[in-house]
């Protein structure tokens, strides 16, 4: 019943009360999506006549880039509409619970007379964050595929896919694919994970280094094509399923699994001795 | 009957030394009053016996459990520490109402009455964000003592009070020592801390230099 109460009051005021956060998110969604519709002009401008569905459009703003071959001249360009999707939620959910254990936490902590329940329930209110923060972006994904009359399926077009993020033709794995749902679901299961490794990590270390160290891990996954990037699991076309050289979205559930269950393992064990005193 | 008993705890902080040989002992119905300049180490002492932070060294037993190993939190305790914070869209009574439904010991009249009894109209819809300071301050001392808890901690209470204000945290201390709690206080007017405290600990630099025990009337 505890744990209910916290949560409930998480969700209230972590969640709830930030509407501005996914007001951003789905300003963020709505605008690639709009430029999603003029490259699907441009598409067609080429004279392709296939048609384009939701899942290119959540291709489009998940997809990230290509892998990186660094040469002189080929400079790293940053995956803007990718970063533009995940680092802001590891922002917005920077401060909440540093912030709620350092004030009114402290009342609710000595009142549940544990610590276990707290940081259960901060790991729960992350979980729905992040799920709140994408599905806002899907459904906006959602509702601008209807309106624009485009097809609602997984099918994804290869050849706007090449369009889009310049891959070569030879580097693809496969022609027109319908794609399987759990490839559309590991970048927001990454996302969960990585924010819930930020909270933790925030346990060891201020918030904003923090923040700059998951922002530095997804930005060496954009610059990097390995299984041992995280980042590249949140990226759909570094997946075998589309490039042949990809990472495989099986091995990425389970790392992003551990990742998961590490952190919540490590954030509750530091937790249990960890300091709350007012850090300023 | 609650018991408190700090046995030789030291506390540091980032290589810093800001506890060293503490050694009290606490007991219900009375107020002890501690003493020091800014940086002594008595709101630290504060956060030690609440359970929020964890001695370096020594240990630390309420009612002969110990504290970090048997119970992480002292099992009824009400806290004040430093500003009080509280959720800025909510009333002082809708706050209070959200920390009580974590325990459910009390119910709303009493929620209010003792919102009465710290000069707040329990009634009011006024949003936490818009107290004074003088109000938030009087919501701290009522969120700490409205559950009766075994153990109370004020940290600086009459900060941000007028006149009234101190006057009725003295009458809110002498309720708490009448019903049997162990009260522990800092107060940077000595006068006040003499003459609402059984016991002064001085604290200088993290360590006890003075225990006064201060004879009084009834």
């Amino acid at each position: 019943m505890k744990y209910i109460k916290l949560l409930k009051f998480d969700i209230q005021n972590g969640i709830l009360k930030k509407q501005k956060v996914y007001a951003i998110a789905f300003i963020i969604a709505a605008v690639f999506c709009f430029d999603f519709s003029n490259s699907v002009k441009i598409f067609k401008l080429t004279g392709q006549n296939q048609s384009v569905s939701f899942a290119d459009c959540i291709l489009y703003i998940y997809g990230g880039m290509r892998e990186y071959i660094p040469s002189p001249t080929n400079p790293f360009v940053f995956p803007v509409i990718w970063v533009l999707v995940f680092l802001p939620l590891c922002f917005f959910t920077l401060n909440y619970p540093y912030q709620d254990m350092q004030s009114f936490g402290q009342q609710v902590l000595i009142r549940t007379k544990g610590r276990f329940l707290w940081w259960l329930s901060k790991c729960t209110w992350n979980i729905l964050s992040s799920c709140f923060y994408h599905g806002v972006i899907y459904l906006t994904a959602f509702i601008f595929s209807l309106l624009s009359g485009i097809g609602i399926n997984r099918n994804i077009n290869m050849e706007m896919l090449q369009l889009n993020f310049q891959i070569k033709p030879e580097l693809l794995a496969a022609g027109n694919i319908s794609f399987p749902i759990f490839a559309f679901l590991l970048p927001v299961l990454l996302s969960v994970a990585i924010n819930l490794f930020q909270m933790t990590l925030c346990l060891f270390i201020k918030p904003l280094f923090s923040f700059l160290t998951v922002a530095l891990l997804m930005l060496s996954s954009a610059y990097l094509l390995s299984p041992w990037m995280v980042g590249n699991y949140a990226m759909i076309i570094r997946s075998d399923l589309v490039l042949k050289k990809g990472v495989n979205f099986n091995i990425g559930f389970i790392i992003v699994l551990a990742l998961f269950v590490l952190s919540f393992i490590c954030g509750m064990i530091r937790f249990h001795y960890y300091d709350i005193l007012n850090r300023d | 009957m609650t018991h408190i008993e700090i046995q030789n705890v030291g506390k540091m902080i980032h290589g810093s030394t800001v506890l060293k040989g503490i050694n009290v002992s606490m007991h219900s119905g009375k107020i002890y009053g501690l003493q020091g300049i800014n940086g002594s180490g008595k709101t630290m002492l504060m956060r030690l016996i609440s359970g929020l932070i964890r001695p370096t060294e020594g240990k630390i037993e309420i009612d002969g459990k110990l504290l970090g190993k048997d119970i992480t939190f002292p099992a009824s305790i009400g806290l004040l520490l430093e500003n009080p914070a509280f959720l800025d869209s909510y009333s002082g009574f809708q706050n209070l109402k959200m920390l009580s439904s974590i325990q459910q010991r009390i119910d709303d009249s009493q929620i209010k009455d003792t919102l009465v009894s710290v000069g707040l109209d329990p009634d009011s819809k006024k949003k936490y964000r818009k107290y004074s300071l003088g109000m938030k301050q009087r919501l701290g001392i009522a969120a700490a003592v409205m559950e009766n808890p075994g153990i109370v901690i004020l940290d600086e209470p009459t900060n941000s009070l007028d006149t009234s204000g101190v006057k009725l945290v003295k009458a809110i201390l002498n309720m708490q020592k009448k019903r049997n709690a162990l009260v522990v206080i800092s107060c940077h007017d000595l006068s006040i801390l003499q003459e609402m405290s059984d016991e002064i600990f001085l604290l200088e630099a993290g360590r006890i230099v003075n225990h006064m025990v201060l004879e009084k009337d009834n």
